[in-house]
């Protein structure tokens, strides 16, 4: 017996249905649940920077990413996480060092090891620049010179040492922890953007921790 | 064996019911369908390499007919396997039980048709009524409530108001994921519901997506981004467990004025949180989750490794099954071993794999409420039962016609 | 030509080409080296190879296994093959190392078993590539020797080649994988031969040793390993450990630093396999020296015998080197593995250890092979011989003992592990291999023809190739520790016994509708008509039975799987593997009844019902998906091709005649109607 002619007139049908069947552009929510016991209840309040933070310094600190920044992912040790200007080079990030980490001058001399400058002395710190950053005072450096990036421990050198580079950089302290802003790149590149760096440490403020969940 | 039955003699012609019968019992769908079955579980399985298991089934075993992306060739649609099964049933039903000639050979036959009936059924109560999903329970504590493996829901939910004037709701509105799994990039579907001073308009579906600041390197030109976020997508796992969804959302108030917009992904914990019309309201892109009127209460979970290995020999927990009336009963579940209690199952499935062997924290039940739960063993009875009938009959057919041989072979003398 | 004749010379022809096969695939021939005394070790007694093989290991894998069983598995995996055999100077026959022989002088005298061809390479390109010249012959046996020079080559070789082979299998190619393999054969040697290391070594206590224990051993030299345990349990050591417990800071003395400087460099094992038997019953604390060490640092459950017991590694991997102590050596060896067997025992742990080495030693499986082989041969023979038919009965008596002794084997492997016959993909082999064997010589008997019976003998000959294929191409123990899902023998004698029925039952269906295609190429039809309808029953029978065992054991497997967790169907590969050799079932007989299909028709779909059986049994396992996919095979994917290839010719060549045949049907018909009466045989 031949096949009945019937049953690919059949199949075609169903596709055509099969393939109609989306919903509507609008549709009325139907289906609800009664509220879990001990739901915890969601915290209100809350700015995409909270909902969002990726560690621990983006839940304690607000800020505003200055205008023509581009705010990336944050990593190991780059906190808050900016970059500007052509790939790969205007970097500015934040970082928070918890605990018993090296204290201010340890930071700012491996800041200029890595400019290739020889450390300074405290008093020589105690006479840098201030600018102020949640009502706290925070030296800063400027530094220009050959860049190379990772001499400390644990970071991987990043390519050939640049030239010609610039380094602005505030460290303040907080109760039982640091905070470092660090910005780089060449040195017009840091000059264009030295106004969207101060922009960012006044845009600084403590954020609504939220409650771990 | 049986003959076609399309060898009788003339009669008169018969009724359009007859005639129609004739052609759902014809042995020619069911090799039509046979056929087709082979061929969508075949595509299905080779395909599951690249497309992983989720999807596979879904296009092939669950569907109608299989849909855009599972096309052979991308032109070319096959049945889904419900479509078949379907077919089949009815192919069945009228052929092998109401139509086949029914006398003490065909038994046999019969009773094991009927079984497979049963299996249809069973597959399809369990395809469309299933509810299946799994608890996580730490020693010492207890849960009630079941995430689903693979579904996803926008959660809505009243707070308390800004003001304090609104007091918050005793339930959780939902929509489930299949509702906006196709309003990927511009395309968007809007949800109301009366009583809501305002709708969400859903957009930018990614199936796998993290949110991330906006000027990472993996945000894209098409990836949906609010303020200094973004959802970027990152390539669909073939372990569907593993993907985990993002969508944007757009909130306008009663007025279609927007109010707000925000990023939804399940990744992140927080709810978006929104006032509007002088009321507060969150939402979250979660797993589907639903409580079963029991606690399950976790005493003791115990797995026993191979020496020298991380392989688990057996594992098994003591638990408490508390019920809402307060009755508590105790129990054992190990693999192979479920419990069976007021309709739900519960299975052995996990474990704390990161403590210590010894020190395991947890243990994970899959929590399965199922109606044909028993049926294919039911089925399976029947099935052997007829098969052995049948085979019975066969072979005591056989056994006389070759003792006629043997008689005829061997004249008398 | 006589029928018989035609199925001889296929016989004989399937015969020559098995023996081509196993010619070209054999092991290759030993390399021509003439050993002399001095460059072997002294010979092992036999009670202390005995003693040493029945020594109890907790294998990397999870199971308490016999030292013999590990033994085994290293060499068959390093060489290809499990015995090594030298000819000696001034010696007629070759003497021969088993498996522990050969694994003893990897531990105790690696200088000589460095030169003992252990090592396979498949093809000297893979040396080549690793800057190494290699012999002649393309596959050849090299020595640790002769590979060392390229040794950071082949590390670095297996640390490149393992990331690829993990991310990116589909790209390895041949020399790769080949590369691969032996640069892990290589580490795996290695590790044995420096296992003893530690005790072997000496480091050199300070003449300032300041401590009342270690006083005697100032300004001597100690093996490291007796060493670290004298240290460990010393009162100066204990003294700083208490102190760093307290959270002190401890300040060691110069002596010990450079004591524990001396340890880092000479304790430093690759490998520690697990001898030591828990401490207790119901414990699986099973550990190595290495272990040992740790454990007496810490201070756990061994840590009371663990000098003693370094001490003892210590002594006896140094009297090792003085052969001229050799049969003290021996007498120590034989203390040692005594030792370890009676003290599992004593903690219940030895288990089926005994059993185990029995099992490998009598090699059941490897004699019935040869058996079948033999059957094979004389099957072939009686063919030749018409008057050899008479002998008919004899083939067949032999050949249910062939399968009798194929079930004992399975019988063997279901006693030591206390589980079904079919636990793991091996299994399956001598499983279908007896149920399809078994199935064609009741055939055999109800159609009184000794055409089943030669199948029979094929299918059991074919299958035990398989299984030594198999064992020797994985080289792992063929015993799994069982994952706690299967861990069920209910499930394991229905679901794995039936769906494996099922595999059989088709597979051989499809084998006999084989031979129907070719009896009927080669024309028998009007000779042998009794042996057509016989083939076409026995062909349906069978395939019948296939459907019900697979039906059942599928289902089977669904009911098992919403038992363990609670889903009856995933529609994941193994499931739909088995489902697709129902359907094929299915549509066959339903063809059949359908009337699409007659005795031809039914028999090239039967045939083709080897791809999804084979498909199913062997291919789904290469998908690697879901929740079945236990077994992984490597190298698989060429082998199922050509086997594919094989059905899918046979099945072709059905079709076409099929077509010949009814161009001839028709055209007889037209000369029959031209001719106004006459009268053609019914074909």
């Amino acid at each position: 017996m031949p096949l009945s002619p019937r049953i690919p007139r059949l199949c075609l049908l169903l596709t055509v249905f099969a393939s109609s069947c989306r919903p509507p552009d609008r549709v009325e929510v139907e289906q609800y649940r009664k509220l879990f016991r001990d739901e915890p209840e969601p915290k209100a309040g809350l700015t995409d920077q909270q909902r969002f933070a990726e560690n621990m310094a983006q839940q304690l600190l607000t800020w505003k990413t200055p205008e023509g920044w581009r705010y990336v992912s944050a990593t190991e040790f780059r906190h808050i996480n900016f970059t500007f200007g052509p790939p790969g080079e205007g970097e500015c990030y934040l970082s928070v060092i918890s605990g018993e980490g090296a204290g201010v001058l340890d930071n700012f001399n491996r800041w200029r090891k890595q400019m290739g400058l020889p450390p300074m002395s405290e008093t020589e710190m105690e006479q840098l620049p201030s600018k102020t950053i949640l009502t706290r005072p925070a030296p800063t450096i400027d530094l220009t010179g050959k860049y190379a990036a990772g001499s400390g421990p644990m970071m991987q050198a990043s390519g050939a040492p640049k030239e010609n580079w610039r380094m602005v950089g505030s460290i303040f302290e907080a109760p039982g922890a640091l905070f470092t802003i660090k910005m780089t790149g060449p040195k017009d590149l840091v000059e264009q953007n030295l106004k969207a760096y101060d922009a960012f440490l006044a845009s600084i403020v403590p954020g609504v921790a939220p409650e771990p969940r | 064996m049986n003959q076609p039955e399309n060898s009788t003699q003339p009669r008169t012609k018969p009724g359009f019911p007859a005639r129609l019968l004739a052609l759902f019992a014809s042995f020619n769908i069911a090799v039509v369908v046979f056929a087709l079955m082979i061929v969508v579980t075949f595509t299905g399985t080779w395909l599951q390499k690249k497309y992983g298991l989720y999807d596979c089934q879904v296009w092939y075993f669950e569907s109608w007919i299989t849909p855009r992306p599972a096309w052979l060739w991308g032109w070319l649609p096959l049945p889904g396997m419900a479509l078949l099964l379907a077919v089949m049933f009815v192919n069945v039903l009228s052929g092998g039980i109401i139509r086949i000639r029914k006398s003490k050979r065909t038994i046999g036959v019969v009773i094991s048709h009927m079984s497979i009936l049963g299996f249809i059924v069973a597959g399809a109560v369990s395809l469309w009524s299933k509810t299946d999903g799994y608890m996580r329970v730490f020693e010492g504590d207890g849960n009630s409530i079941v995430e689903s493996h693979f579904d996803w829901v926008i959660e809505v939910r009243e707070l308390k108001s800004a003001d304090g004037k609104q007091p918050a709701a005793d339930s959780v509105s939902y929509f489930p994921d299949k509702l906006f799994t196709d309003c990927t990039g511009d395309k968007s579907r809007t949800f109301f519901k009366s009583g809501w001073p305002f709708e969400i308009k859903a957009s930018g579906y990614l199936r796998n997506a993290a949110v991330v600041p906006s000027g990472d390197p993996s945000v894209t030109g098409d990836s949906p981004r609010q303020g200094d976020y973004a959802l970027s997508a990152i390539p669909v796992n073939p372990n569907n467990e593993r993907n985990v969804a993002g969508v944007r959302v757009e909130i306008t108030d009663s007025l279609g004025k927007p109010a707000t917009a925000g990023l939804l992904n399940a990744a992140v914990m927080r709810p978006l949180v929104f006032d509007t019309g002088g009321r507060r309201f969150s939402l979250a892109l979660t797993r589907e989750r639903w409580q079963v009127p029991f606690t399950i209460h976790l005493d003791d979970f115990r797995a026993k490794y191979y020496p020298g290995t991380q392989k688990a020999e057996s594992y098994e927990s003591d638990i408490k099954v508390i019920h809402e009336g307060g009755n508590e009963s105790k129990h054992r579940i190990s693999m192979n071993n479920p419990l069976r209690d007021s309709g739900y199952v519960a299975y052995q499935t996990d474990y704390d794999h990161d403590s210590a062997p010894g020190e395991e924290k947890y243990s994970v039940f899959t929590i399965v409420k199922n109606r044909s739960d028993q049926w294919p063993l039911y089925s399976l009875i029947v099935c052997t039962i007829g098969l052995v009938i049948h085979f019975l009959v066969k072979l005591a057919s056989f056994l006389k016609r070759s003792a006629a041989t043997a008689a005829k072979a061997s004249p008398t003398p | 030509m006589n029928p018989r004749n035609i199925v001889a010379v296929v016989f004989a022809a399937l015969a020559g080409v098995s023996l081509l096969y196993l010619g070209m695939s054999s092991r290759p021939p030993e390399p021509e080296k003439v050993f002399t005394a001095a460059e072997l070790p002294p010979a092992w007694k036999p009670e202390v190879l005995d003693a040493f093989e029945l020594m109890p290991l907790a294998d990397n894998d999870g199971r308490v296994k016999s030292m013999h069983t590990f033994a085994y598995f290293e060499l068959l995996r390093t060489r290809a093959y499990a015995t090594l055999s030298l000819k000696v100077e001034g010696e007629k026959q070759k003497r021969s190392w088993t498996p522990a022989a050969w694994l003893l002088d990897c531990f105790f005298y690696p200088q000589f078993a460095n030169n003992y061809p252990s090592f396979v390479v498949e093809d000297g390109e893979v040396l080549a590539q690793l800057g190494l010249s290699p012999h002649e012959k393309q596959r050849d046996r090299y020595t640790f020797n002769e590979l060392r020079p390229a040794r950071e080559a082949i590390v670095a070789a297996a640390q490149r080649l393992g990331m690829k082979a993990q991310d990116k299998p589909e790209e390895m190619t041949r020399v790769e994988s080949l590369t691969l393999a032996l640069a892990r054969n290589f580490a795996s040697y290695e590790s044995l031969t420096t296992l003893f290391d530690s005790a072997r070594e000496k480091i050199a206590f300070p003449a300032e040793v300041d401590d009342e224990t270690l006083k005697q051993f100032a300004g001597k030299e100690v093996p490291a390993l007796q060493a670290f345990g004298l240290v460990v349990s010393s009162p100066a050591w204990k003294n700083i450990d208490k102190q760093r417990t307290a959270g002190e800071l401890a300040t060691p003395p110069e002596w010990l630093k450079g004591l524990v400087m001396q340890f880092e460099t000479k304790l430093k094992p690759v490998r520690d396999l697990y001898w030591y038997p828990p401490t207790a019953k119901g414990m699986d604390n099973w550990l190595g020296s290495t272990g040992l060490t740790n454990d007496l640092a810490k201070g756990g459950l061994h840590a009371s015998g663990a000098v003693a017991r370094l001490t003892e590694l210590s002594e006896l991997a140094t009297l090792a080197t003085d052969l001229k102590q050799n049969d003290a050596f021996q007498d120590k060896l034989l203390a040692f593995a005594t030792a370890r067997t009676n003290e599992a025992k004593a903690v219940d742990a030895y288990g089926k250890v005994a059993q185990d080495r029995a099992y490998l030693k009598w090699r059941v499986f490897e004699y019935v092979k040869w058996f079948f082989v033999l059957l094979f041969l004389f099957t072939a023979v009686s063919w030749l011989m018409p008057r050899a038919l008479r002998y008919q009965k004899v083939l067949r008596g032999c050949a249910w003992v062939g399968f009798a002794a194929l079930l004992g084997g399975i019988l063997q492997r279901v006693f030591i592990t206390g589980w079904g016959p079919v636990t793991n993909i091996y299994e399956t082999i001598p499983y279908i291999t007896l149920m399809a064997g078994i199935f064609s010589l009741l055939m055999s008997r109800v159609m009184k023809n000794a055409l089943p019976l030669s199948v029979a003998v094929a299918i059991g000959a074919g299958g035990m190739f398989l299984a030594s294929m198999h064992e020797a191409g994985k080289s792992e123990d063929t015993i799994d520790a069982l994952q706690a899902v299967l861990r069920s023998n209910y499930w394991l004698w229905t679901h794995v016994t039936s769906i494996n029925l099922g595999y059989a039952t088709v597979l051989l269906a499809a084998i006999f509708s084989m031979v129907y295609i070719f009896a009927r190429v080669f024309d028998l039809m009007r000779k042998e008509t009794k042996l057509f309808t016989d083939l076409t029953r026995s062909a349906y029978g069978i395939l019948c039975f296939g459907l019900f065992f697979g039906l059942i054991g599928t289902i089977l497997g669904g009911i098992w799987g919403n038992e363990s967790w609670g889903r009856f169907w995933g529609w994941d590969p193994k499931e739909n593997g088995a489902l697709l050799i129902v359907l094929w079932c299915l549509m066959v007989l339903h063809m059949r009844l359908a009337g699409w299909i007659r005795e031809f028709g039914f028999h090239i779909w039967t045939a083709m019902g080897a791809i999804p059986t084979i498909f199913s049994w062997w291919h789904v396992n290469l998908l690697n998906v879901g929740l079945h996919s236990y077994g992984f095979t490597e190298g698989l994917e060429t082998y199922l091709r050509i086997a594919y290839g094989i059905v899918a010719g046979i099945v072709i060549l059905g079709i076409v005649l099929r077509f010949l045949e009814g161009v001839a049907r028709r055209q007889m018909a037209a000369a029959k109607q031209a001719l106004p009466a006459g009268s053609a045989d019914p074909a």
